[in-house]
Order: C-alpha cells, then sequence, then structure tokens
C-alpha cells in the first residue's frame, strides 16, 4: 500500500453522481457530468496540490457496469478468505486488456496501489440486493471504505440504503454533491482523515491549507467588493471637445460611455469573484425573460426597485447624516439656535436623498473652458444615495451564490425569486448601515484624493459580512 | 519606484487582466517562491515581478511617460529661460535716456512671482479650507490643462513612431488614465514639479540677464510711480522687500538717502532728476544688489525650494505608496500564498453525442403470450406484473424469470439456459427500472441473443419507480438515453417501451 500520498477512488454504478462529487470536492467545473451513462471513460485524477506538491489524490473512475458477473468470478476463484484480494488482484490481471471487465478493471486497479475507497450511492433511489455485489468486491479488495449517499432527485432512500452500506464501510455520510458547501466538504475531509491512521497528519495539513485558502479567498473578494464600490462611486468621464463643438452634441456618447463603463466594472468584478471561487465557466444569458436578479442591467428600472435600501431607510440616513452636521452647529453655538441646526439639517438631508433618489442615470453636470478655448465635457460620479446601496446589494448577492455553490451544478445560478426579501443591505444592522454610508459618503467627497485608507475600512467590514454569507 | 516603473506596473497588471487567472496564478506564485528567498518589501517584491513578466520593449508605456516628460521638461526649461531672460531684458531696458526703473522690476520679478508663490501655497491647504478661497478650483483646473497638454505633446512627440504596437500602447495608456484617482496626489506633484521647472529656468534666464546686463553694460537705476509714494513710503516698501537679507547683508539695504536720491520725475515728457542724482555716484549703480538679491529670495530661491519639494514629494509619495489597491493585492497573493490546486491535471475527453434514431422493430400483439425478465431486482409483484402487461400489450406472461440480480449464475446464466430450451418464439420482455444504466444490461442482451433466434422479438420495457406507491412513465432523457445506448447492438427486432403511458 502507497502511504505517501493518500488517494480516494470515487467508484459507484454508472450515473450515481460520482462525476458531480468530484467535480464539487475537486472545485473543478470541467468535469463532464451527463445523463449519458458512462461520460467518464477512463480514471481521472485530482491531485490536492500546494505549491505543486501533491497532498491528496481523488480519483474519478468510470463505475461497475457487471459487477453480479464480476462477483461470481472471483467467488469461482476463491481459495480461502484470506486470498480474497488477490483473487481481485488475478481478475485485474486477467482481464485487463480484454474486452470483458473493461470498466471494472479500471476501476479496480488504483485501488489495488493502494487508494481509499469512496462508494457512491444516490440515496433517491431505493436500495436493490444486486447492489451488493459491487460492495462485496470492494470489500474483498481490504481497502478503507466509506460510502457517500448522493441524492439526485426529490426522494430519500437513505434509510434503506444504511443498514446495508453499514455492513461493508467503515463510515457512511450523506452528501448532496450539488448542495453542498465548503464545511460540508471539511468534514467529508475530516471524515476521510478517519479511515486510515497513516493518512491523518498528511489529510490534516490538506484541511488546514483548504482553510486557510477559504479565508485567503473571503479576504481578496472583500477586496474585490471594495474597489468596485470605490470605482463606482467615485468615476467620473471627460472629453475635450474642440472650441466649436457643441457639448450638447456629445451628450448622448459620453452619458453612455460613463454607464457602460460602471456596467463592465461591475462585470469585471463579478467575473473575479467567479474565478476567485473556480467557477470559471459559469455562463449567464441576458436575454432569458427570467433574469436572475445579477444578471439584469445594472440600471435597470427593476433592480432600483428590488434592491438596495428602502426609500425609509435611505431618507432616515440622509436625514441622521444632515442632522448630524446640524448638531455640529448647534453645539458649536452652546445651543444658542434651540436643536435648529439639527431640525434643518436633517429636514435638508432627507429633501437631498429625495432629490437625487430619483435620478438613476447621470447626465453631463460640468463643462470646463480651457484656456486655448477648446472644453472640456466631464460626466459623473453618480450621486444618487441609494446607488451604492444596489451596488453592495448586488455584490453580495452576486457573492452570496457563488461563493459556495457546488462546482458540479451545471445550470445558470438563479435566485429564489425577485423579491423584496432579497435585499441583503436592508438585513444590516442599523451600526452597519451607518458606517457603510459614512464610508460611502467619504468615498463619494474625496473621489480625487488616495482613498486606499477608506477601501481598507470598508474591506474590513465587508469581510465581516460576507464571512456570515 | 519611479513613476515609470509604477506605470509599468499597472499596465502589466492590465494586461494580466485578460490572462486566464489559473495560469495567471500558477505563474505568479512560481516568480513569488524563487522571490520570496530574497526577503524582499512589498515594492521590491512587485518590482521584481515586472522583471520577470514584462514583455514589452523600450516603448514600454512606463518609457513613454519617461521620454514624454524628459522633452516637456526640456522644452518649459528652454521656454523659462528664454521668457525669464527676454523679461529681465525687458525690465532693465536701458538706451540713456531714461534711467531702468526699480519698479518695474519689483513688480514684474518680485510681485507677480509671489502671488504665485502665496496661490500655490494656499492650494497646499487642506480642501475644508481651501472651498472658502474663491476661485481655488481654477487652480485645480490650471493643472488638469497642463496636464492635458503635457498628453497631447507626448502624443505629438511620439507620432512620428505610429506602428501598430505604439498605438496600442497609447490607447492602454489612455486606460491606464482610468486609475488616476488612485495616484491623484502622484499626478498633482508631477504637474507641479514641472510648473516649477519652468518657473526655475525662468529665473535662472533673469538672473543671467541680470548679471550679463549689470557686468556688460552702464545701467542707471532709478524709480517712479504714478501713484503718490513719497520716498519715506518707498524705502519702507524696499526695507521691508530686503527684511530676508538685511541682517546678512545690510549694505544692500537700500538706505532713505539712496531712494530720495534715485526719485525722478517725469514733466513735459522729459525726465526730471532729482538734485542729487547726479552728486552721488553710487545712486547710478547702487540698486543692483538689491535687485539681484530680491530676484534670488523673492524668485530663484522659492522656486528651488518648491522645485525640491515637489521633486521629493513625488520620491516619497512613490516610495511610500501603499500599492494596496484591489489588483496589487491579488497580485499580492498570487505571489505570496501557497498555491492550492485541487482541479485535474488532464482534461476529459469530450463526449461525442449519437443521435437517437427509433427501432423499426413493429410490435406483434399477434401473440397473447410473453416471457418476462425482470432485470435488477425489480420490485414488481406478479399481480401489478400481470396488470401492467396486460394494460400496455394485452399479453398474458408464459415464463417469469430474472436477471442482472446479486447471484448471477441463479439469474443471467439461468436464464439464458431456460430461453435456449424455448420452443416457442413468444417476445421477451425485459422488465428495468428506467433511472438503471443500460450499459449494465449490454452484455446481457448480447449473451441472449446467442441462445435464442436472431429474429426473437426483444422488448426493453421501462418503468420509473421513483415513488414508492406510483409507477410512473420513465423521464423522457432516461428513455432516449436507454434508446442510444442500446442502438450500439444494431438489433432489428430490439426495441426500447415505455411500460407506462404518460396520462
Amino acid at each position: 500500500m502507497t502511504l505517501d500520498v493518500p488517494k480516494f477512488t470515487v467508484i459507484g454504478r454508472v450515473n450515481k453522481g460520482k462525476s458531480s462529487i468530484v467535480s464539487t470536492l475537486s472545485e473543478d467545473d470541467s468535469v463532464i457530468i451527463d445523463r449519458k451513462p458512462g461520460s467518464t471513460k477512463h480514471c481521472l485524477e485530482f491531485p490536492f496540490r500546494v505549491d505543486g506538491k501533491t497532498l491528496m489524490i481523488l480519483i474519478d473512475t468510470p463505475g461497475f457496469q457487471q459487477a453480479p458477473r464480476a462477483l461470481a468470478w472471483l467467488i469461482a476463484n476463491e481459495g480461502s478468505v484470506s486470498n480474497r484480494r488477490e483473487v481481485v488482484e488475478k481478475f485485474v490481471q486477467m482481464f485487463n486488456f480484454t474486452e470483458e471487465f473493461i470498466d471494472e478493471c479500471r476501476l479496480l486497479k488504483p485501488i489495488l496501489d493502494g487508494s481509499g475507497i469512496l462508494y457512491v450511492v444516490d440515496g433517491a433511489k431505493p436500495f436493490r440486493k444486486n447492489y451488493e455485489a459491487e460492495m462485496e468486491i470492494l470489500r474483498w479488495t481490504g481497502q478503507p471504505r466509506m460510502a457517500l449517499i448522493n441524492k439526485i432527485g426529490d426522494d430519500d432512500y437513505s434509510q434503506e440504503w444504511r443498514p446495508a452500506l453499514d455492513q461493508y464501510f467503515s463510515v457512511v455520510r450523506s452528501f448532496n454533491a450539488h448542495y453542498v458547501g465548503f464545511k460540508d466538504r471539511i468534514r467529508l475531509l475530516e471524515a476521510f482523515r478517519e479511515l486510515y491512521e497513516p493518512w491523518r497528519e498528511i489529510i490534516s495539513v490538506s484541511i488546514d491549507h483548504l482553510k486557510s485558502e477559504w479565508e485567503r479567498r473571503q479576504r481578496v473578494a472583500a477586496n474585490i467588493i471594495a474597489s468596485l464600490l470605490i470605482d463606482e462611486l467615485t468615476y467620473e468621464q471627460e472629453i475635450t471637445i474642440g472650441k466649436t463643438e457643441n457639448p450638447q452634441d456629445h451628450k448622448h456618447k459620453i452619458e453612455a460611455q460613463f454607464h457602460d463603463y460602471l456596467r463592465n466594472r461591475e462585470r469585471k468584478a463579478r467575473k473575479a469573484i467567479e474565478h476567485l471561487y473556480q467557477h470559471l465557466k459559469i455562463e449567464t444569458d441576458e436575454s432569458e425573460l427570467a433574469q436572475p436578479v445579477f444578471e439584469q442591467d445594472l440600471f435597470a428600472k427593476s433592480t432600483w426597485n428590488v434592491l438596495g435600501l428602502t426609500p425609509k431607510q435611505l431618507i432616515a440616513l440622509g436625514a441622521v447624516a444632515g442632522a448630524t452636521v446640524g448638531g455640529i452647529i448647534d453645539a458649536s453655538v452652546g445651543g444658542a439656535s434651540f436643536m435648529m441646526g439639527t431640525l434643518l439639517g436633517g429636514t435638508a438631508g432627507a429633501a437631498s436623498v429625495l432629490y437625487f433618489s430619483t435620478k438613476r442615470f447621470v447626465s453631463i453636470d460640468n463643462i470646463i473652458e480651457m484656456l486655448q478655448g477648446s472644453k472640456i465635457v466631464r460626466i459623473g460620479p453618480h450621486k444618487n444615495p441609494n446607488f451604492p446601496w444596489i451596488l453592495l446589494d448586488r455584490a453580495l448577492l452576486h457573492y452570496k451564490n457563488i461563493h459556495d455553490l457546488a462546482h458540479s451544478r451545471r445550470e445558470k445560478i438563479f435566485l429564489q425569486s425577485q423579491s423584496k426579501d432579497q435585499r441583503l443591505v436592508t438585513n444590516l444592522n442599523s451600526h452597519q448601515r451607518k458606517e457603510f454610508n459614512r464610508l460611502f459618503v467619504s468615498i463619494r467627497k474625496k473621489r480625487m484624493r488616495d482613498n486606499v485608507k477608506l477601501q481598507i475600512e470598508l474591506e474590513k467590514m465587508l469581510r465581516e459580512i460576507i464571512s456570515d454569507l | 519606484m519611479n513613476l515609470a516603473e509604477l506605470i509599468n506596473l499597472e499596465y502589466q497588471l492590465l494586461k494580466d487582466s485578460d490572462i486566464n487567472p489559473v495560469v495567471l496564478r500558477k505563474r505568479d506564485r512560481k516568480i513569488g517562491q524563487e522571490l520570496a528567498i530574497q526577503n524582499l518589501s512589498r515594492c521590491e517584491l512587485f518590482l521584481g515581478w515586472l522583471k520577470r513578466v514584462q514583455t514589452f520593449d523600450h516603448h514600454s508605456p512606463g518609457h513613454l511617460l519617461e521620454t514624454g516628460h524628459r522633452w516637456f521638461g526640456f522644452f518649459l526649461l528652454i521656454l523659462g529661460l528664454m521668457m525669464g531672460g527676454a523679461t529681465a531684458a525687458s525690465v532693465l531696458s536701458y538706451d540713456g535716456s531714461s534711467p531702468v526703473n526699480v519698479v518695474h522690476f519689483l513688480a514684474v520679478i518680485v510681485g507677480v512671482q509671489l502671488i504665485m508663490i502665496i496661490l500655490f501655497v494656499l492650494n497646499l491647504l487642506p480642501i475644508s479650507i481651501k472651498k472658502f478661497i474663491p476661485a481655488s478650483g481654477d487652480f485645480y483646473n490650471f493643472i488638469r490643462e497642463l496636464s492635458y497638454l503635457f498628453s497631447r505633446l507626448t502624443a505629438k512627440i511620439f507620432s512620428h513612431l505610429q506602428t501598430d504596437q505604439l498605438a496600442k500602447l497609447w490607447f492602454d495608456l489612455k486606460q491606464l488614465k482610468i486609475r488616476q484617482k488612485l495616484y491623484g496626489s502622484i499626478e498633482k506633484w508631477f504637474v507641479i514639479g514641472l510648473t516649477q521647472r519652468f518657473s526655475l529656468a525662468f529665473n535662472l534666464g533673469a538672473m543671467a540677464t541680470c548679471l550679463y546686463l549689470i557686468s556688460f553694460s552702464d545701467l542707471a537705476f532709478a524709480w517712479n510711480t504714478t501713484l503718490q509714494i513719497s520716498s519715506e513710503s518707498f524705502h519702507k516698501i524696499v526695507s521691508l522687500i530686503a527684511t530676508p537679507w538685511s541682517s546678512l547683508f545690510p549694505d544692500v539695504v537700500p538706505s532713505l538717502e539712496l531712494v530720495e536720491a534715485s526719485r525722478y520725475f517725469r514733466l513735459n515728457a522729459e525726465y526730471l532728476q532729482s538734485p542729487t542724482y547726479t552728486n552721488l555716484p553710487q545712486v547710478v549703480g547702487g540698486w543692483w544688489k538689491f535687485l539681484i538679491l530680491s530676484l534670488i529670495f523673492y524668485g530663484l530661491l522659492p522656486r528651488i525650494i518648491i522645485f525640491s519639494f515637489a521633486k521629493l514629494k513625488l520620491k516619497n509619495i512613490l516610495t511610500k505608496l501603499p500599492l494596496k489597491s484591489a489588483d496589487f493585492e491579488s497580485l499580492y497573493d498570487r505571489l505570496t500564498r501557497p498555491l492550492v490546486e485541487t482541479q485535474a491535471i488532464k482534461q476529459q475527453d469530450p463526449i461525442s453525442e449519437v443521435a437517437l434514431t427509433d427501432s423499426k422493430l413493429t410490435l406483434n400483439f399477434k401473440n397473447k403470450n410473453c416471457t418476462v425478465i425482470k432485470w435488477a431486482d425489480l420490485e414488481l409483484t406478479d399481480n401489478e406484473l400481470a396488470q401492467i402487461l396486460n394494460f400496455r400489450f394485452g399479453w398474458k406472461i408464459k415464463d417469469k424469470l430474472i436477471a442482472g440480480s446479486l447471484d448471477y449464475d441463479s439469474s443471467d446464466v439461468a436464464t439464458y439456459e431456460l430461453i435456449k430450451g424455448q420452443k416457442e418464439q413468444n417476445p421477451i420482455l425485459i422488465l428495468a427500472e428506467s433511472w438503471e444504466p443500460p450499459t449494465a444490461m449490454i452484455h446481457f442482451l448480447k449473451k441472449l441473443r446467442e441462445t435464442t433466434s436472431g429474429n426473437r422479438q426483444v422488448i426493453i420495457g421501462l418503468i420509473n419507480s421513483d415513488s414508492p406507491k406510483k409507477w410512473q412513465p420513465p423521464l423522457l432523457s432516461d428513455l432516449n438515453s436507454w434508446k442510444k445506448e442500446l442502438a450500439a447492438l444494431a438489433d432489428p427486432y430490439l426495441r426500447v417501451e415505455s411500460m407506462v403511458e404518460e396520462a
């Protein structure tokens, strides 16, 4: 038995979700998962590598095709219980490179080379006695064995499967390849650790690396989102036009360019997060009728209705910000203003929110005459008070759906509904909302200055939030 | 780090954004491991990385900027020297008919520069204070305008090199402008450095001209102004101007006597000299030291200080750049964090799609009997079996066999034997659960065909028993999958059928 690098061969009948499990565990969305039986023709290795050093290997196999017939051969050739492993080896030697038992030979080879066994069954389908043939063959190999009850469907026959599996496998776990998250994967690895004592240490190291990698991803994701927010909140666009040109002639062009930049910037951030979590093949189709919210255009009316803060929350935040400024004036005059500063400040803050809230799109708002006669036409940054909240909401919503999405899922990502309940920012506590608001205001004010400090603050807040998602 | 390196770093990051992140992570981690042994600072690490990854030649965006900066700086230097020289020459012009008016010199060389320096200092104030100063925004616009002119000039400088590659680089450089808000202070001090270079050259030009004219011509200085200023008041003004050096060079502070003596008037288009003017020989050239020191203290020195400050500030900002933007964080991460890979090294071969072909076999319902084989432990009671069969085909069961069960000998092998012994060639109906893989049955079907005649009807009847209480028609995908897989047998007397029809 090879002890250096633990190997786990994923075995089971054809179409019972072996490739899904491998895809999820290896975070590899290029694994072919197909209803077509036998989509895995050969054993495929998925090494867990850290800086090029392999710590563990997962092996996807074609799956059993003729287990009862193979078992019959083994029984016919069995001398005694003690030589069962040799009989299996003999079986592989005999049928290897022949037209018989092609898949059985392929899947048994890595096991006989020392790999542990991950036997996969579909818990959504009933147990049938003939499955015992596969389990029995695996038992004959004498390798460490674990069974995973994967569910490909709504029904649940796990209780039927468990008593049978318990007889053949030292560990039996439910593992729904399409819906497990990071924590479930770690729990599974911890179970691997228990399978065979000599593998314990190296699997523990792998788990630590995986946890550290997860923490790194959260940090980078917070960084990407913070960067996106700062870029979008401070972005302004300029074009220089000649002396005789009319700025209004360039209005549509520059406005379109401005909004396109914001859209593309958001798309780029999303792609970065998808890649960070190894989702390299996620496809989106914006022409679909039932678009998920985050596939909708950033400036689509429905997006603005569904996401961001509620009007009440926005006005409240505007009023608080205005009242704070007014309060400072009151304090500076020793209360001689009879709190009029606070009152007027609050009203002005709320009123400004109401005014700017109506604007989803930005228009040219600055034309600078240059000394030589030409003009700089400037647009942006976006002033709508709800804009940062919508951006944040969309970013969090996207992150929530991506970060723990099982890699075995091939369908388009879809949010449950397009209701107002989707707003994640409305669920922030009032302290978090105020802090975010403060940061948004500061970022917008200091748009031409170095925003690194604000970015660090923003990242810190985002890390707290996304670690709870 | 210098500005060219920063721009090249940003440019490389921009280029990298088009590269597959998996490839990028591998490449950068490898470099990071190579650099790790050198114990480098964050900035040095990035520069080390840049050296290893940059593929652009000397036409890098950093080089573009550096060359543009050099040429623009040279242009400003020449312009400044010429303008300074011309200005000094004009305020010191002397044809012997009337003396050089000291007031002109002070107004142009000291006054204007003093105003410029005050404006500059005001601009350094925090925004919260600056916004109360009228027209402070114009300074910013002035800087932007200079920046714009600089980029236009750089484009002009490189216009003769218009190759495709250069055009692309120029486009990328424009793209980098998007990130200028990250480096707002760099842009500010960069442009200030350029303006101060011009101002310094202006003062040097003025100084050189002054020294030349004083040395090689016989200048006579005097003062006059239309304003009703007494000699005492003017003396106070010049004493105030001389304050910075009064303790160092007390002799270079004009005395009241000199001021009074060097005043002159214009009356009836004639300059009238003060009575004492010709009596005091030092009056003729007595002012020049004062004027030279004014130029040094209000022109040259402040410009040297601001120019050096701008240079130092730029260097300081560049040295202390946190390089914490998302792209740099991501790069740092790629360089320093262990590369965890879990994906397959070899890619799977794509699955070839088999076209769905319907069997040409027509069911023969004339037969009333059939042989039923229950496949892979299908759980169906005899009654249920009889019901389904009667309902679906109107057939009766003649023989009931099993296959695909745990015990191969008592199921498959026994079935082969029984089929072999059958005299009646009634249809064989293999009942299977549709969600089981059809591929597992292929071997059985091949052996079955060997044991019975080649034209005996074999029908695979599929049942979906997903729901324990209810028999469902097979999923269309399962049905098609069975049809496609079994089509590989090319058996014209084999057919796949659903045993439960859609309601």
